[in-house]
């Protein structure tokens, strides 16, 4: 996998990491068993603080996704809660259906993200925390 | 030496550690009473605005300028010209200074000779990794290609502490990024402790852990990045008079437009007052904040009506 | 380090190397022929029992080439301007000293080796261009005074050379800038160089006072380097210059300057002469190689303290 940071997201580096690794997880990008680039391949990569991606594993092994084996690497060991890839893959095709018919109609990219924005907050306040 | 200068024998924990330190050229102070203590490991932001100060520091630690008052320790050695204390930095100048006429293996073949211990062959792979042509003078080198030249230098040295004195400043984005990774990987890898300057602390916040803000030749902040974003907050309220805000709290910088305050904080715990609206802060806004001060004041502003804070 | 050295100076090295080979084959060329003709019209000569016009009749070379001889007088100055000022100068305006005065040789290592070569190159140089010099001019130094070219032959040159490099040094360490470094190395080479040749040399040694007459041919004994010379009239007081005391002769006749000589002497008339003596050639050498040699060594310890202790 391949990871990219957005400077000014105002996400923290770190929590952008943990965030790939897990999506990635959960697209199927990862199964269980690969291993996680080390944190050289990592930092050559992204330009980041080799203690950002060290933090990020750290909380990616808490939550029990990935585990550490000493000298080896740091490898998946579960994917996260959700729906299963096939699931995601056909929400995904769905969804890309919905941003077509989106366009067709004339919403700009700004305009479709807003709205899905403001569905989010409108559906569920409660995420996970 | 003053007494405010001694170091008591140090462990070897602080990569970097100065006690007083000042550089006097002439009348004027290009560094003052600068005390500082970086633990290994990490990679530091020296930042500051042009002629704060950076460069001094640079150079006393790397051994190559001597300090007017108090004294500087790199892994507890004072910077001196003998091989033990050589050996430990790697220092990279500004404007990256390198023989033009001769190419980047004439350097590493040149710098086996300089140090005994060298890694030229990994040093050449790691330059032509990025492509870098290492058969060419390299004043033919682009220059980022040059700055890599010159890091991979460095590096080759396998020092404890790396010192580089705005490394990017002078390079395009993408070369920048590259320098930083190539950097990043070096530290992944040595667990070299890293002091890097820059007047623009945009393009080290990633790969920095720890922040030396110098302003006005002085000291005004110097601590772990994680720490300083936990203990900084920005505070928005109805507008009340400075001098009282600044009686209530440690207030770094003060914004006052027509009804409302700004307030950058410096904070141990939650702020208690419920008329303020707490929000977080970006390390650029703490540095900012920071650089405004006057010698040891708050930053005060006053923004027009019609502006937003 | 020496590897640095050689990088970096490589080009000077085979320059000069280049120049000295050019000029060894122009002076062994044309002096084995000049000691052959020598050789052969001493020979001629003492066999006629006239040798005291052998000067004359001697073919002494291409004028071109005794004033490419002559002109070795400035090499010295040349090792000054393109070793000597550069050598410090060029790093601290390149800022390379922050690149070469940060790796684990320290800094009096670097400097030793550095300036070491330099003047080392110097010497050798000088001392194989003062050798070819001095054997080119064997024909030279028997027929004239030795003196007559004492700054490019001997053990002097070597000296120069050597006070040369080292004022660049000197000069190129504080100046921290090339250009300037070399203005101020010319201008302190020739105010030093000069005086001393023209002012102080003569006075080494006390020179020898000798009266001579007239009559003879020559001031001074062969060889000497003559320094001054007076009338001396009849009453035994210096008489100023010879004009002032031509009528006597001129108006008895006497037309060419040899017989003037001849009628001075006649009136009691003689040359008081001050010289100093062919033999002490090799002491001069000595003396004035060693003011340079101690000037060369002053400098380098000027410049080794002013890099070390003064901020990079």
């Amino acid at each position: 996998m391949s990871f990219q940071l957005v400077p000014d997201s105002g996400v923290p580096a770190y929590l952008q990491l943990v965030q790939q690794v897990r999506q990635a997880i959960r697209m199927g990008v990862l199964q269980v068993g690969d291993k996680l680039p080390t944190v050289k391949e990592v930092v050559t990569e992204v330009a980041v603080n080799p203690n950002t991606v060290l933090k990020a594993y750290r909380e990616l092994e808490h939550e029990g996704l990935v585990e550490g084996r000493q000298g080896v690497g740091t490898f998946v060991s579960r994917r996260p809660s959700g729906p299963p890839p096939s699931t995601q893959a056909r929400l995904a095709r769905s969804l890309e259906r919905w941003v077509e018919t989106a366009r067709r109609e004339g919403l700009d990219d700004e305009s479709i993200e807003a709205l899905l924005r403001a569905i989010l907050r409108a559906a569920t306040p409660a995420r996970s925390a | 030496m003053t007494r405010l200068g001694s170091l008591a024998p140090s462990p070897p924990s602080s990569a970097v550690e100065t006690a007083g330190l000042g550089k006097r050229f002439g009348k004027l102070w290009a560094l003052q009473d600068c005390s500082v203590r970086v633990p290994r490991g990490r990679v530091v932001a020296l930042v500051g605005p042009n002629g704060a100060g950076k460069t001094t520091l640079l150079r006393m630690l790397a051994g190559l300028s001597r300090p007017t008052t108090g004294e500087a320790r790199i892994l507890g050695r004072r910077p001196e010209q003998s091989e033990e204390f050589l050996s430990t930095i790697g220092y990279l100048a500004q404007d990256v200074p390198l023989y033009r006429r001769m190419t980047a293996r004439q350097h590493v073949e040149v710098g086996a000779g300089l140090n005994r211990r060298w890694e030229g062959e990994a040093a050449i792979a790691r330059l032509e990794a990025l492509r870098v042509p290492t058969d060419r003078p390299v004043s033919t080198l682009s220059g980022g290609q040059r700055a890599q030249v010159a890091l991979g230098l460095a590096l080759a040295k396998r020092p404890a502490v790396l010192l580089l004195d705005e490394p990017v400043a002078a390079l395009d984005p993408l070369a920048r990024r590259e320098f930083l990774a190539a950097l990043a990987g070096a530290v992944a890898e040595d667990e070299v402790s890293v002091v890097l300057s820059s007047h623009l602390v945009h393009d080290l916040e990633r790969v920095c852990d720890f922040v030396i803000l110098l302003s006005a030749s002085r000291v005004q902040l110097c601590a772990d990045i994680e720490e300083i974003l936990d203990t900084h907050r920005f505070l928005v309220g109805p507008r009340r008079p400075a001098a009282e805000i600044e009686r209530a709290m440690d207030a770094v910088s003060v914004t006052q437009t027509a009804r409302q305050s700004r307030v950058l904080v410096r904070t141990d715990g939650p702020i208690a007052d419920p008329s303020w609206q707490v929000s977080e802060v970006g390390l650029e806004d703490v540095i900012l904040a920071y650089m405004g001060r006057d010698a040891d004041g708050v930053e005060q502003q006053t923004v027009g009506l019609g502006a937003t804070a | 380090m020496n590897l640095l050295v050689w990088r970096l100076h490589r080009n000077q090295v085979r320059f000069a190397a280049l120049a000295l080979a050019v000029l060894a084959v122009i002076l062994l060329v044309t002096g084995s022929v000049m000691a052959h003709d020598y050789d052969r019209a001493l020979a001629d000569c003492r066999a006629s029992q006239s040798c005291a016009d052998l000067g004359s009749q001697l073919f002494r070379g291409d004028g071109m080439i005794i004033d490419l001889v002559n002109l070795t007088v400035v090499v010295p100055l040349l090792f000054g301007l393109f070793w000597g000022a550069p050598l410090l100068a060029k790093e601290l305006e390149d800022g390379t000293h922050n690149l070469v005065w940060t790796q684990s040789v320290p800094r009096r290592r670097w400097f030793t080796s550095t300036v070491g070569w330099a003047l080392a190159a110097a010497a050798l140089w000088g001392g194989a261009m003062a050798a070819l010099v001095s054997w080119w001019r064997y024909p030279e130094n028997a027929l004239d005074s030795r003196f007559a070219a004492f700054d490019i032959q001997g053990i002097v040159p070597v000296a120069y050379a050597l006070f040369a490099v080292a004022l660049g040094i000197a000069i190129g360490s504080v100046a921290r800038r090339v250009l300037p470094a070399l203005a101020v190395t010319i201008a302190t080479f020739l105010a030093v160089r000069v005086p001393i040749a023209v002012y102080l040399r003569p006075h080494f040694l006390t020179p020898v006072r000798a009266t001579t007459s007239l009559a003879s041919s020559g001031l001074g004994p062969p060889g000497s380097w003559l320094l001054s010379q007076s009338l001396v009239g009849p009453g035994g007081a210096t008489t100023g210059n010879l004009f002032s005391v031509t009528p006597v002769c001129t108006t008895t006749g006497f037309a060419s300057k040899g017989l003037i000589g001849s009628c001075l002497a006649h009136h009691g008339y003689r040359m008081t002469v001050t010289y100093q003596p062919a033999v002490r050639f090799w002491a001069f050498q000595g003396i004035e190689a060693g003011i340079f040699v101690i000037l060369a060594a002053l400098l380098v310890v000027f410049a080794f303290r002013w890099t070390l202790h003064r901020d990079a």
